[in-house]
Order: structure tokens, then C-alpha cells, then sequence
């Protein structure tokens, strides 16, 4: 029965990958608390000022945001290492771009 | 209709959809709910739940493209909106909350289409779909008894009692499918519930091994794609009748695929892998719930 022994390390894996993305989050979400939120336009400054203040202050929200989307690629192919899968779609078609321009 | 369970020997058929029922009793409780309340944040929940079930029926009936589908579950938001049953202050973990005023509506309005879809794309074995919900809503019923809000509370317990009655007829071997009327219906209603409860970052880290896995198979077939559509299937089913995680590197990667990391699993062994995944995912909530109540 081996697949069923190897149930805790999988459960244990794909946890810490839920524990590592949470932990991800939380910390996107300080950041854009401590950083991101606290950038404002100097008192008095022109309408204009204060709108690109808050264009500026959305982006790096965003931007921060994309980050933690971007860390699940990260986990998931460190998943698929620890785990020996298989090389996850993204990293095997550039390992395959890789290639291609060797023998080219 | 009768569709069959692929993953059995002589491919039985099974009933489907369930939506509609589901949809019925959802509708019928959260009636309830206003009616003793007047609180029309259970109207909110009720009709965004209708009318994702209502797209998701139109699916089941006639498949719809990916994109399409994706489009009409934004009219699933507009309950919300419309009603104004949301607060544009949100609430985070130590930070006190965040007010939103213009990126609020429209944050709801991608946030129930997202989460219609994550609970559409788990919808791939027995019982998982609706055990997922249930696990999932606990945190939801620990954090409204504990601000308090019995409204909440009750339309919580209403999509609770719901999971808990569908289960067995859901549960290995299925008797019923619920199909993309339930599966939309159950993630809106999630999504409304956190939504005008004001729970949102609770719900999303409940959920995130449905995020993780909707995110997995969007990257790997970059779009929105049917998964009856998908050229590569990420799990295959052996002739022994267990599941074995493809190791085709083009094939999408997904929450099951990753279970079956360790080698082949029957069916029900996988639901019950993500079901302790999912019980994480539950406690790590509760932590984040006990952080947004604490301000330093």
C-alpha cells in the first residue's frame, strides 16, 4: 500500500503550501498598510497632485497584490520539486524555449 | 438528466443537476432569515445565489463557453450593489479597516465571479464540492456568533444545514451531482456571504486551496476553458480504477493532481486528502480572524 504511506507527506506538503501562501498574503497586506497607504500629497497640494498621489498609491497596491498572485508559480513549482512530480507547465516550456535556442 | 460518473467501473449514471434543489432550500431559508430579520443582506445573498444558479443551469442545459459564462456571473453581483448591503471598509488582519469607497463595488463586482469558479473548478469528484463548502463555512459561523451578528449567523447556518443535507446524496458514490447550477450557486453565495458579513479576508484564506488550485489551472491553460474542454487532463484513471496524477509536463496543475503526487489513490481517498487540507486552510482563518479583531 504504498500510495496510502505516502498520504501524510503529501498532506503535509500541500499544507505548507497553504501556510506558505497565507503567510505570503499577510504580509503583502502589511505592506501595503505600512507603505503603500501612508504616501500621500503634501497638505495643500493641487487637485492634480493628489490624483496622481492616488493613481500612484493604487498601482503599488496592485503591484503588491501581483506579487502574491506571482508567489503561487513560485510555490507550485517548488511543489513539484519537492515532490518530484513533474516539471510544471511553466518551467518545462521555458526549459524548452531553453533548449530550442541551444540547438538552434 | 442522467450523466455518467466517470470515475466508477461500468460508468453508472447519476442524476444531475442538484442545483436546482439546492437553490430551492437556499431560497426558501434565507426567506426565512428576512422575513424574522428584514435585514435585506439575506436578500443580497439569496438573489446573487439565483442568479449564479441560473447561469450555471443555463450551463448545465446547454455548455456555455468559459468566457461567456465568466461574463454572465457578473450580473450575480449586482444584487449586492443595487441593494448597497456592502461596506466599503474593509476589515484586516491587525490593521483596523480600510476604506474603500470607489474600489469597493468594483472589488464585488469580480469577487463573485471568482469565487463561483473556484468552487466550480473543485466540483470534480464525489462529495467534494459540498464537503468543501461546509469545512468552509465554519469559520464564517464561528466568526458571526462571535461579533455577534445573528442575522449573518442565520444565513450562514441556512447555507450550513443546506451543505449538510446534500452531502450524503453528494458523498462517494454520488447519487446526484449538483453541476454548474449548484457549484456557481454555492461559490456566489460564499462569495455574498463574506461579502455583506464583512468577513472578506476570512473567507479568502478559507478558501485558499480552491484559490490555489483555480489559479494552477488558469496559468497552465492561460484562459478560461471548460475542463470537459481540456486537451490535457491532469489526472488520469487507470484501469484498476484508481486515480494516477498525469506526468504529461503539458498537462494543468491541480489540487488533485498534486494529491496524487504520491502515487495512485482511490477516489474518495483524494476527496478526504483535501478535506484535511481544507481543515488547514479552516484554522489558519480563525487565526486571521482572531488578528482583525485584534488592534494593537
Amino acid at each position: 500500500m504504498a500510495p496510502l504511506t505516502a498520504k501524510p507527506r503529501i498532506i503535509a506538503s500541500i499544507s505548507l503550501l497553504v501556510v506558505a501562501s497565507w503567510v505570503i498574503l499577510l504580509v503583502s497586506l502589511f505592506i501595503i498598510n505600512e507603505l503603500v497607504l501612508p504616501f500621500a500629497a503634501p497638505q495643500g497640494s493641487s487637485y492634480d497632485v493628489v490624483f496622481l498621489y492616488a493613481i500612484a498609491k493604487a498601482l503599488a497596491g496592485g503591484l503588491v497584490l501581483v506579487v502574491w498572485l506571482y508567489s503561487f508559480y513560485v510555490l507550485r513549482d517548488s511543489y513539484a520539486r519537492l515532490t518530484g512530480l513533474t516539471e510544471t507547465p511553466s518551467s518545462s516550456a521555458s526549459r524548452r524555449t531553453r533548449d530550442e535556442s541551444r540547438t538552434a | 438528466m442522467m450523466v455518467p460518473d466517470a470515475h466508477k467501473e461500468g460508468k453508472p449514471l447519476v442524476p444531475r443537476p442538484g442545483g436546482p434543489a439546492i437553490l430551492l432550500a437556499l431560497a426558501v431559508s434565507l426567506a426565512l432569515v428576512y422575513f424574522v430579520s428584514g435585514d435585506l443582506r439575506a436578500v443580497s445573498v439569496a438573489l446573487v445565489a439565483l442568479i449564479a444558479g441560473a447561469v450555471g443551469l443555463a450551463d448545465d442545459l446547454r455548455t456555455m463557453s468559459g468566457p461567456l459564462k465568466v461574463a454572465l456571473l457578473f450580473a450575480a453581483s449586482l444584487p449586492i450593489l443595487l441593494l448597497g448591503t456592502y461596506s466599503p471598509h474593509l476589515v484586516l488582519p491587525f490593521e483596523g479597516s480600510l476604506r474603500l469607497t470607489i474600489i469597493y463595488p468594483l472589488l464585488v463586482l469580480l469577487a463573485i465571479p471568482i469565487t463561483a469558479n473556484t468552487f466550480n473548478m473543485i466540483d470534480v469528484y464525489n462529495g467534494l464540492l459540498t464537503g468543501y463548502s461546509a469545512l468552509a463555512a465554519l469559520p464564517l459561523l464561528v466568526a458571526f456568533a462571535v461579533l455577534g451578528d445573528w442575522v449573518m449567523l442565520g444565513v450562514t447556518l441556512a447555507y450550513e444545514f443546506l451543505l449538510v443535507g446534500f452531502y450524503p446524496f453528494h458523498r462517494y458514490p454520488s447519487r446526484i451531482f449538483p453541476g454548474d447550477s449548484g457549484s456557481l450557486a454555492l461559490g456566489a453565495a460564499y462569495g455574498a456571504i463574506v461579502i455583506v458579513g464583512r468577513l472578506e479576508m476570512v473567507g479568502v484564506v478559507a478558501l485558499i486551496p480552491a484559490i490555489l488550485n483555480s489559479f494552477f489551472v488558469l496559468s497552465s491553460v492561460k484562459g478560461f476553458i471548460e475542463h470537459r474542454k481540456m486537451k490535457k487532463r491532469p489526472v488520469k484513471l487507470r484501469d484498476d480504477y484508481l486515480l494516477e496524477a498525469s506526468r504529461d509536463p503539458d498537462a494543468p496543475m491541480t489540487l488533485s493532481r498534486m494529491v496524487l503526487a504520491g502515487g495512485p489513490l482511490p477516489e474518495k481517498e483524494v476527496v478526504s486528502t483535501i478535506f484535511v487540507v481544507e481543515l488547514v486552510a479552516v484554522v489558519l482563518s480563525l487565526i486571521t480572524f482572531a488578528m482583525m479583531r485584534w488592534h494593537p
